[in-house]
């Protein structure tokens, strides 16, 4: 009669250490889940950012007023870097255009 | 680490989901009907912001997708499972994430602040951290067992405590 009783109680002690365990790995992964998630919507955020402020950098201001007049004067002078003309002509030529 | 129980939780994110909603809602309607949302302390920000074209994402008005949001968020708080939690937490993640883009526009891209979205970020911000203290909380714990936390002894990780067997 004894020996019944301690069967159920182990079964029931195996019971209840097999749903602790079930439940604690579901915990787990859920909470993995979440930082994985969470992870990859900071690195997101990040990205959109860091994207918008470089591609508004590059385009800069389309609507340069003195765009055409800049042109005008210097559009087919050759430049290297921020030089126009020849680096090595011993004539400096300076324009104002204001 | 001691949470608030879960059932207080749920009423928590329940009350500022609506409220949520109720803000989305107005600022959608605002800008469908007047134009623009109007600034209740003044300052023309909200005209500005609600006039850019950061306030459309392919034609559709960026509010919709918060009345979306607060909504699936919303109904996340009627559900005491694991699905619910987890759902809970990533529509607030995300929009949390996206609260932080709006913020980063207004400030650097658009210039202008807008009084209904700084309140719509704040309110998404609390519920990100409501939503997470519901999952780490009462992650992998039965919708019973929670509510049966809910009798005021103050929930905390319900594993730590042993399982009684029926």
């Amino acid at each position: 009669m004894s020996s019944k009783k301690d069967r159920e109680k182990r079964r029931e002690e195996r019971i209840a250490a097999e749903t602790k365990v079930s439940s604690s790995d579901r915990r787990t992964k859920l909470l993995q889940m979440a930082a994985g998630f969470a992870f990859l919507v900071v690195a997101a955020v990040v990205v959109v950012i860091v994207v918008s402020s470089a591609s508004s950098g590059s385009s800069g201001d389309t609507n340069l007023e003195e765009v055409a007049t800049v042109n005008r004067f210097i559009g087919n002078t050759p430049q290297k870097g921020l030089v126009l003309g020849d680096p090595k002509a011993k004539v400096a030529r300076y324009a104002a255009w204001k | 680490m001691n949470f608030p129980s879960e059932r207080i939780l749920r009423i928590a994110i329940c009350v500022i989901a609506a409220i949520g909603v109720g803000v989305a809602t107005y600022i959608f309607i605002a800008d469908s009907t007047a134009g623009s949302p109007t600034c209740l302390v003044g300052g023309g920000g909200c005209e500005t912001v609600a006039k850019s074209s950061y306030s459309h994402i392919a034609g559709i008005n960026i509010a919709i997708f918060g009345i979306i949001g607060w909504i699936l968020i919303l109904a996340t708080v009627f559900f005491a499972n694991d699905a619910a939690r987890l759902g809970g937490f990533l529509v607030a993640l995300g929009g949390f994430g996206f609260s932080i883009y709006l913020t980063y526009l207004e400030i650097w891209k658009i210039e202008a602040i807008c009084q209904w979205c700084v309140g719509s970020a704040v309110l998404m911000t609390i519920l990100f951290g409501l939503n997470a203290a519901r999952l780490v909380g009462y992650a992998g714990t039965d919708g019973d067992r929670a509510e049966a936390d809910d009798d005021g002894s103050g929930g905390s990780a319900a594993l730590n405590e042993p399982e009684t067997a029926t």
